[in-house]
């Protein structure tokens, strides 16, 4: 390097001192780990996008709920709060305390006989600030665009993680969404993620191995 | 009563307050009194507050009518009471009012007549002119202008429950036009319950409209008490705009049920933790949208279904155990679900009620034998009651692991939950 490169990298430090950014600031966007690293380490986040709406699609018994589970983990870990709105089945206690998650720190709600209040209890509860995440199981999505749009500021405004797990989509516009994950047979494939190629698929048992050993083994009967 | 517990109240407008204890944790009389009508103010519904004070209730009701803010000395009530005209005679009350109007009119205007201007030219004449001419109301007004009548600001706490009522000149068609004289009587109501020290359980606001004998009665009821009087009026306010409001509202009154302070006992170094507030707004909104919303929690039963509880308040977590009862030589033991069982797995996502599975040969079993098998106490059950399950894991062809059991009663498949 001549001596004036060097003079003026040496320089440039001092000029826009109050401009650099220094290399341990920068940092991703912050997420909720999972714990399951082949999906953490892909995404941006690394992690359940914080501030974002997140889709799971596909039907109950593939492995969505455990993975929002996986991230309540951490959460309470952390002695944070996280919320989960039911369409037809509750979710389990006794799961729950096999996964060592603490039930006083998780709020259920049976979803509303209206539609309308499905709406109106999400935006209460992002808005609460009480949440780290927010899972919302309900079997047809009956939220707007525009509801959408709405529940997406409250999201970024107060860094709650929205988890959407539903079997049907609707037109959904896939610009409000962060992250879409569809569950289907044994695959997980993760269809959007920010910044990352996409589709991304990996085997579904990695989800809930510890569930099953015989699944883990490929064990039949 | 923010101010001292020694408060009377003498309709319709003089509030008598003893503060000679409680004066110096305000700053001083004259701070005391400033903060006093401050507050008064605010209460107010644009009246003018007045205040005064002095040694005997008679004397600061004078003072307060023709020399407001007035402090007067201690033990110099009669010296004050020299400078004020013969008008302030009607207002040298204090708690005891004056019995015969008339005959003090009457005294007033003898007293013009003789050429008198002020209280410090009776002060001149003996009690016994005073007692012979007028009686026992001579005596007594001898005994005020010389303030040594002694009339003592009891400590007994109000009785009078929390009650407002409001009548439009114009009846309301729109919700802000109730909403406004709404906030305002609230404010007054939460002021009197932190006087007193008690929180708000429910307030009962019944609207009685322009056109028709109808009333409606509003209930609103947070999920548990307090004195935030922003939960209330926005609960009030949610309530108000479900209703049409096409035939106007005449009038309102408000019911407020009150209930004893819950205290909390903080650590000087615990920060106050104002997640507990957020709760209870969120848990009262959700109820008032008949949402269901709490915690889960665990209950002894063998059942799967009826072995979880949904609950309103925070759960206390006791551990999963038989629960035995020793009668005399015999032990009874009830079996717990999952209470040996927790390292076997369970489903994530559990059915209340089990549905039933038409096409179960198409589920591929992951094991031969059942996994678990739940019977009731059959001795104990009559054959309707009677329940026994064997429990599967199961496979259908799109990859769904299933927690099914078959009836052992009617040899019928049922999902009872999903590993999701």
């Amino acid at each position: 390097m001549n001596l004036k490169t060097k003079a003026i990298k040496d320089l440039l430090p001092i000029e826009l001192q109050s401009q650099l950014i220094r290399p341990e600031e920068v940092a991703p966007p912050c997420g909720l780990r999972t714990g399951l690293d082949v999906f953490d380490n892909f995404v941006l986040w690394q992690g359940l996008p914080k501030g974002e709406i997140s889709l799971f699609e596909g039907p109950p018994g593939l492995g969505a709920t455990s993975l929002w589970l996986q991230a309540v983990q951490k959460v309470h870990q952390q002695k944070k709060w996280a919320a989960f709105i039911t369409d037809k089945a509750l979710l389990s206690p006794h799961n729950l305390q096999q996964r060592q998650l603490d039930l006083d720190k998780l709020l259920v709600v049976k979803k509303p006989e209206k539609k309308e209040q499905l709406f109106w209890i999400l935006q209460e509860m992002i808005s609460s600030s009480l949440f780290e995440t927010i899972g919302c199981q309900i079997s047809e999505l009956s939220i707007s665009h525009h509801q959408m749009v709405k529940l997406k500021k409250l999201c970024r405004t107060y860094k709650v993680a929205l988890i959407l797990i539903t079997e049907k989509i609707q037109r959904l516009q896939q610009q409000i969404l962060a992250l879409y994950i569809q569950f289907k047979n044994n695959f997980i494939t993760i269809h959007k993620a920010a910044h990352r190629l996409t589709p991304f698929t990996f085997d579904g048992s990695l989800v809930y191995a510890n569930s099953l050993p015989q699944i883990c083994k490929q064990h039949r009967a | 009563m923010a101010f001292t517990p020694k408060v009377q109240f003498r309709p319709p407008q003089w509030v008598f307050l003893e503060i000679s204890e409680t004066s110096h944790l305000f700053g001083g009389e004259k701070s005391c009194l400033e903060q006093v009508v401050t507050k008064a103010s605010l209460l107010s519904d644009g009246t003018k507050i007045r205040a005064a004070l002095a040694d005997n209730p008679y004397v600061a009701q004078a003072l307060c009518e023709f020399e407001s803010m007035t402090i007067s000395p201690r033990g110099q009530d009669s010296e004050t009471l020299k400078g004020l005209s013969l008008e302030a005679i009607p207002f040298l009350e204090g708690l005891l009012p004056w019995g015969q109007k008339t005959q003090l009119q009457n005294m007033i205007q003898f007293f013009q007549r003789l050429g008198f201007l002020c209280l410090e030219d009776l002060q001149k004449f003996p009690s016994t002119s005073f007692k012979e001419r007028w009686g026992q109301m001579g005596e007594t007004l001898y005994r005020r202008l010389f303030a040594k009548e002694r009339q003592l600001v009891s400590l007994l706490v109000s009785q009078e429950g929390f009650y407002s009522y409001h009548y439009f000149d114009d009846p309301a068609f729109l919700s802000s036009q109730v909403l406004h004289p709404f906030y305002f009587l609230m404010n007054q109501l939460f002021a009197r319950l932190e006087g007193r020290g008690r929180f708000a359980q429910k307030i009962i606001v019944t609207l009685y409209f322009e056109y028709s004998q109808k009333f409606l009665k509003l209930p609103v009821e947070p999920i548990s008490s307090s004195r935030d009087l922003h939960l209330f009026y926005d609960l009030f306010k949610n309530k108000l705009d479900q209703i049409n409001l096409e035939n106007p509202v005449r009038e309102f009154e408000i019911d407020l049920v009150d209930v004893p302070e819950k205290v909390e006992q903080l650590d000087f170094f615990e920060p106050r933790d104002h997640a507990k507030e957020k709760w209870q707004r969120l848990l009262s909104f959700a109820k008032d949208h008949e949402c269901e919303v709490g915690f889960l929690e665990t209950d002894p039963q063998i059942l799967p279904e009826r072995s979880m509880r949904f609950t309103h308040r925070i759960p206390v977590l006791e551990q999963i155990q038989d629960q035995k009862t020793v009668l005399s030589d015999s032990v009874q033991i009830k079996t717990a679900f999952s209470k040996n069982l927790e390292k076997a797995p369970r489903p994530s996502l559990l059915l209340e009620q089990p549905q039933p599975l038409e096409s179960f040969h198409q589920l591929k079993f992951l094991t031969r034998l059942p996994t678990e098998r739940f019977e009731t106490s059959w001795w104990q059950l009559t054959e309707k009651e009677k329940v026994c399950r064997d429990y599967y894991f199961a496979l259908n062809p799109q990859g769904q692991l299933l927690w099914v059991f078959q009836d052992r009663m009617s040899e019928k498949y049922y999902l009872h939950g999903y590993f999701d």
